[in-house]
């Protein structure tokens, strides 16, 4: 059987759109902070939290008892909530005799009430009679409300196995994940794992049949993997076969893939980044999608689905299930009891007897007397809460004279409340930070400065730049900007001892440009070379080569040994490469190559592939090989030239052998026309063209509003992190850097800067750069503190004797940031003598093992767009992203609408994972670090065998188990007239869908009218910047 | 002009995110289709409002048009398959008649390689 060419596709679609809700999951090499509910971000922030529940199981805000901590430390405010609850209450039916501001503002703030799921028998007047000592009233539960419990939660979305396991306790669901995450670690292994599955080149779903119907564990476990797979060929056959099996009905089926994709959902989603990574090595060799990944559990699903109805008698399809929840409701609900862990402890064992027994009679006899003790318990158990609840609000009296229609209401409002308690309590907190950051914005025009500063310094716009920019501009008359730390040049970076591509720049951009690092000091290695290009021939397929030949050839021309030790698929070996302090000196190839180069380039390649394959196809000796023989055997391999070559001739070659030898050259070595066109496209994507330099010079000066009064120093300073052991690495790195470190991008943008030609240009737009400034890249050590100057080399002699009070200065604001920063880690270990903290700093660098080589980015809070002396004066406590912006220059709105689409994009990220990774670090983060095993090289699991843990780790968020990072949403401040900022979100659909669904809390701070702008509630709401101190609540209502 | 063969085929000009490109092109691969062009950075209105096309750091929120030229029969087919997609996001499919003078490059029949 197979499927219409339309229904397949149509199947496709299905599972894309299916799988859109699942975050993407790279490689932990380059950890990427993301969303994790990325996919629901078209929805407001509250649905999606309702949603992301409902899907992945995991929280969204913090419980009662830890809000109530930071209510105690003085991190929310009072009034904001007394404001919120208010307004909730504003909507809600009144309750007589009762004062439910007060009693909902002790729920809050007093009350240790966990919350709880909604009763399901008991009623009010059950409550009411609790209440006032008397017997429960009269009253049967019938055969329907029964079966309504249970098929609320047998719905036709929710994986049928996992209805029949809580009815069942069948535990299929737990089997197929373990069998699921078998099977992918077989296949994914990126080189960890010694034994290797077979025929992984043909995709998952195939490679994966072929072992499932030989499997001999499946065999045994009486299995109808075979009989299933023998139906349809293709995945998307065989996901509409097992989905018509089971009988879920047609409308249902996207969401029913979503909770079957959900259900592991780091592995998901990482195949789902796995499939739209193309360059990725092992993602070209073994393909794979979310399409072959559903067919496969769909497949083990059905199966074990079968085996349990054959053994167990239990339904096998939706049809069946439902007239058994139908036909017996007693026993359907009494399972659910006891399987889905709601029994009361005290009829436990009666309830399993007679579901053992599989006797109508006897579980008809259990039914009455559990559902009495039941309705009774709930009854009980909510008028306890009840009690408390009142008592604590100094209204218990009030509470016994209720009668049951107002208890009923009560109850209702109280369950809404507890709905919407979470955002009430981060709209508390969020109002608490906001007041106190717009009350330090300085909206004042400072007045220019009388002399340039001695040195300026770029930094990135990460949260830790803020403490080391603070004590840099304290200790000397030093300016500094925020700019995304790829510094606005998005580059596919080949380094030294790389045989592959590195990204440096936000995930959401692809780089066009490549550059390509070149030893200065070592020569060639032929040999190497050689031996590297072979492993390439006999290991890669053509597919994947060619962008190693590309390098190789560089190299090649250039006389340098550009591989060095390791090859693309090695270098996987290490965790990822990072940039050794104690590398060899290299330049920057960032400008393009003439076509002359580029075809020199391929031929020099050429011929060194011809020696070679003389050499290894003849096995003539490479001294034998004069120039004219391979310039003849080149120009036949590639058609212009016809004859016997004078290989042949020299060596007695027949025209048979010597016609297997061009095709060999052509097929193997790639001696053809067809491929050197290709290799000629590829060369053209190295360095960049004037223009292109011109640009992104100017676009990041202008973005940051540094386009006069350069100083004699123009730093330019990337960042990362230093760590050992720690799979984590990469969370503490650049993230505008694609999860690296950002000193290639300094590099970049400092060696373009610095060119006369380039300069020349820019003074036509207007940017006059001073003869005697010289940008020099930097890399800031974020664990250590240390900020360290690179390309000395090419420092003009002039800058010299000024280099030793830059050094001072930068090694002075060093020790001063590691200072403030050690005692939030350590707080014993370290003293506060700055040179004591900043080698402390170090030593936990190098600490094998050191869980927590720094606090990274935790606690980030805020985002703003505008000139420094808004926050100059401010101690922003490392919690701040700074974009340089100032919106005198960018009259149209450009440059403020690509901050928005990369830089601000790329903080809400970072912002959500730390909030989801914080509020439930089990479902949306990754747990403790302790219990981490790095699965197939790319991700970690919990254990042995779990899903891939996404999200950010305990030992990142929390303190002691507590939240160390505040959750939540990133408050962001443009300064710019009012106009002039939200035309700019307008026009940026993706931010304009973040502010409007409250993804960030978008403030506009117009320095014109000295006015601040916040949006909420579907609308801009204009803010006197004198009313923040004292009106707290009209931020919070 | 007279030994210039026209051939009758559907156009199909398909307008996404730039984030659903790899999506959008696998499926016309996966339909068979031989080739197609893709336009970047596209600006115009539409239920969302105003797109602007000229956004330098983020490609995924920018839209794109694929241009493909396919035999009439396949039409349907794609259309099935996208239909799940638009009926969850926005963007368009455009179809219209076309001439072509070289029809294989378009059916793929006999085509090269390379």
């Amino acid at each position: 059987m197979s499927l219409r060419l339309g229904r397949r596709l149509n199947i496709r679609t299905l599972v894309y759109v299916a799988g859109e809700a699942i975050p993407f999951f790279w490689p932990m090499r380059t950890f990427i902070h993301h969303n994790p509910l990325y996919g629901l971000e078209h929805l407001k922030f509250e649905q999606a939290v309702a949603e992301g529940e409902k899907l992945f199981h995991g929280r969204g805000y913090l419980d009662r008892a830890q809000y109530q901590r930071f209510l105690e430390k003085g991190s929310i405010e009072v009034d904001a909530l007394v404001a919120q609850v208010s307004r909730f209450l504003a909507a809600q039916p009144a309750v007589e005799g009762l004062d439910l501001h007060a009693l909902l503002m002790a729920l809050l703030t007093r009350s240790d009430n966990a919350q709880e799921a909604p009763p399901l028998l008991a009623d009010a007047a059950d409550v009411h009679a609790v209440l006032n000592g008397a017997a429960l009233p009269e009253r049967r539960v019938d055969d329907a409300a029964l079966a309504a419990i249970v098929t609320a939660e047998a719905r036709p979305d929710r994986p049928l196995y996992a209805s029949i396991d809580a009815l069942f306790g069948t535990g299929i669901g737990k089997t197929l994940d373990e069998l699921v995450i078998k099977s992918c670690l077989d296949f994914f292994d990126e080189g960890q794992s010694v034994w290797r599955m077979p025929g992984r080149s043909q995709g998952l779903f195939r490679a994966w049949s072929a072992v499932a119907r030989r499997n001999l564990r499946l065999f045994i476990r009486g299995l109808h993997i075979k009989r299933i797979l023998a139906v349809d060929e293709t995945p998307e056959g065989v996901i509409s076969y097992v989905m018509t099996e089971l009988g879920v009905p047609e409308d249902a089926w996207m969401d029913y893939f979503t909770a079957e994709l959900t259900r592991l959902h780091g592995w998901a989603g990482f195949i789902r980044w796995r499939t739209g990574a193309k360059r990725h090595y092992w993602s070209q060799r073994y393909p794979a999608d979310l399409v072959d990944y559903l067919a496969i559990r769909l497949v083990l699903g059905l199966a074990l689905l079968r085996e349990h109805a054959q053994r167990r008698k239990t339904p096998a399809d939706v049809e069946a299930l439902a007239a058994f929840i139908d036909g017996q409701p007693g026993e359907a609900y009494l399972r659910r009891e006891l399987h889905g862990g709601h029994v009361l402890p005290a009829l436990a064992h009666a309830v399993e007897d007679a579901l053992d027994s599989r006797s109508a009679a006897r579980i008809a006899k259990c039914l009455p007397r559990y559902l009495a003790h039941e309705r009774d318990e709930e009854a009980r158990r909510i008028a306890a809460r009840l009690r408390r609840l009142a008592a604590v609000a100094g209204q218990g009296e009030a509470l016994r004279r209720l009668p049951s229609s107002a208890i009923a209401r009560l109850l209702d409002t109280l369950a809404r409340f507890e709905d919407e308690e979470g955002v009430i309590w981060l709209k508390a907190q969020e109002a608490h930070y906001m007041k106190r950051l717009l009350r330090g914005i300085d909206l004042a025009v400072m007045p220019p400065r009388e002399k340039r500063p001695f040195a300026q310094a770029m930094f990135c716009i990460d949260v830790r730049s803020e403490r080391i920019r603070r004590h840099l501009e304290k200790v000397g008359d030093y300016q500094t900007f925020g700019i995304a730390g790829f510094f606005g040049i998005p580059v596919g970076f080949i380094g030294l001892e790389k045989g592959s591509e590195t990204h440096l720049c936000p995930v959401v951009v692809a780089p066009k440009n490549l550059v390509v690092e070149l030893d200065i000091a070592r020569s060639a290695d032929q040999e190497a070379f050689f031996s590297v290009l072979e492993h390439v021939f006999h290991e890669l397929k053509a597919s994947v080569l060619s962008p190693y030949i590309t390098v190789e050839a560089i190299g090649l021309l250039f006389g340098l040994d550009m591989f060095g030790k390791s090859l693309a698929p090695l270098a996987y070996n290490r965790w990822r490469s990072r940039l050794h302090p104690d590398k060899p000196d290299s330049r920057l190839l960032l400008d393009k190559l003439s076509r002359e180069q580029a075809e020199s380039i391929i031929r020099s390649l050429q011929r060194a592939m011809i020696v070679k394959a003389v050499v290894r196809e003849q096995g003539i000796q490479r001294e034998a090989i004069t120039d004219e023989i391979i310039r003849d055997l080149r120009e036949t391999a590639l058609g212009n030239r016809e004859g016997q070559t004078e290989l042949a001739r020299r060596f007695g070659l027949d025209a048979t052998a010597e016609a297997r030898l061009i095709g060999r050259l052509r097929k193997v070595y790639r001696i053809d026309a067809g491929y050197a066109q290709i290799q000629l496209e590829r060369l053209g994507r190295i360095g960049f063209t004037l223009d292109e330099q011109v640009n992104y010079v100017s676009v990041a000066l202008r973005s940051i509003g540094l386009t006069e009064g350069f100083s004699r120093f123009v730093l330019v300073t990337g960042h990362g992190s230093q760590s050992e052991n720690n799979p984590y690495e990469s969370a503490l790195d650049c993230g505008a850097c694609g999860g690296n470190h950002g000193l290639v991008n300094a590099r970049v943008l400092a060696q373009i800067a610095n060119k006369p030609t380039v300069r020349a240009r820019l003074r036509e737009q207007g940017i006059d750069i001073d003869d005697n400034t010289w940008f020099v890249p930097a890399l800031h050590n974020t664990t250590t503190d240390e900020l360290k100057l690179h390309d000395l080399d090419l420092l003009p002699p002039s800058h010299l004797v000024y280099l030793d009070r830059l050094g001072n200065g930068l090694q002075a604001a060093s020790r001063l940031c590691a200072a403030e920063r050690l005692p939030m880690l350590e707080p014993t270990a370290c003293k506060h003598v700055p040179a004591d903290a900043f080698r402390c700093a170090q030593r936990n660098a190098s600490d094998w093992s050191q869980v927590r080589p720094e606090w990274g980015l935790s606690r980030n809070a805020a985002f703003v767009i505008g000139r420094r002396d808004l926050t100059e004066r401010l101690d922003l406590d490392g919690r701040s992203f700074l974009q340089s912006y100032d919106y005198r220059l960018d009259p149209k709105g450009r440059l403020l609408e690509n901050i928005l689409a990369g830089p601000l994009v790329v903080g809400q990220w970072i912002n959500m994972e730390h909030y989801f990774s914080t509020v439930d670090n089990e479902r949306y983060g990754s747990g403790s670090k302790v219990y981490h095993n790095v699965a197939g090289r790319f991700g970690v699991m919990t254990g042995n065998l779990s899903d891939l843990r996404t999200g950010l780790p305990a030992q990142t968020v929390l303190k002691d188990g507590r939240p160390y990072h505040e959750p939540m949403r990133l408050l962001t401040v443009i300064e710019a007239p009012f106009e002039h900022a939200r035309q700019a979100i307008e026009r940026v659909v993706k931010v304009k869908t973040l502010v409007r669904n409250e993804w960030v809390r978008m403030v506009l701070a117009d320095p014109e009218t000295g006015t601040f702008h916040l949006y909420e509630d579907g609308g801009w709401r204009a803010l006197a910047a004198g009313v923040l101190g004292n009106d707290i609540k009209e931020l919070a209502a | 002009m007279k030994n210039l063969n026209f051939s009758p085929l559907k156009k199909l000009e398909i307008i996404v995110e730039g984030a659903h490109q790899e999506f959008a092109t696998d499926l016309l691969d996966r339909a068979g289709v031989t080739g197609y062009t893709i336009v970047n950075n596209l600006s115009g209105k539409g239920r969302h409002g105003f797109h602007e096309g000229h956004l330098m750091f983020n490609e995924d929120a920018t839209l794109i048009m694929i241009i493909v030229a396919v035999p009439e029969e396949l039409v349907k087919p794609i259309l099935e398959g996208y239909a799940p997609f638009f009926g969850k996001h926005s963007g368009v499919v455009f179809i219209s008649d076309i001439l072509v003078t070289r029809l294989v490059k378009f059916t793929g029949a006999g085509e090269q390689a390379g």
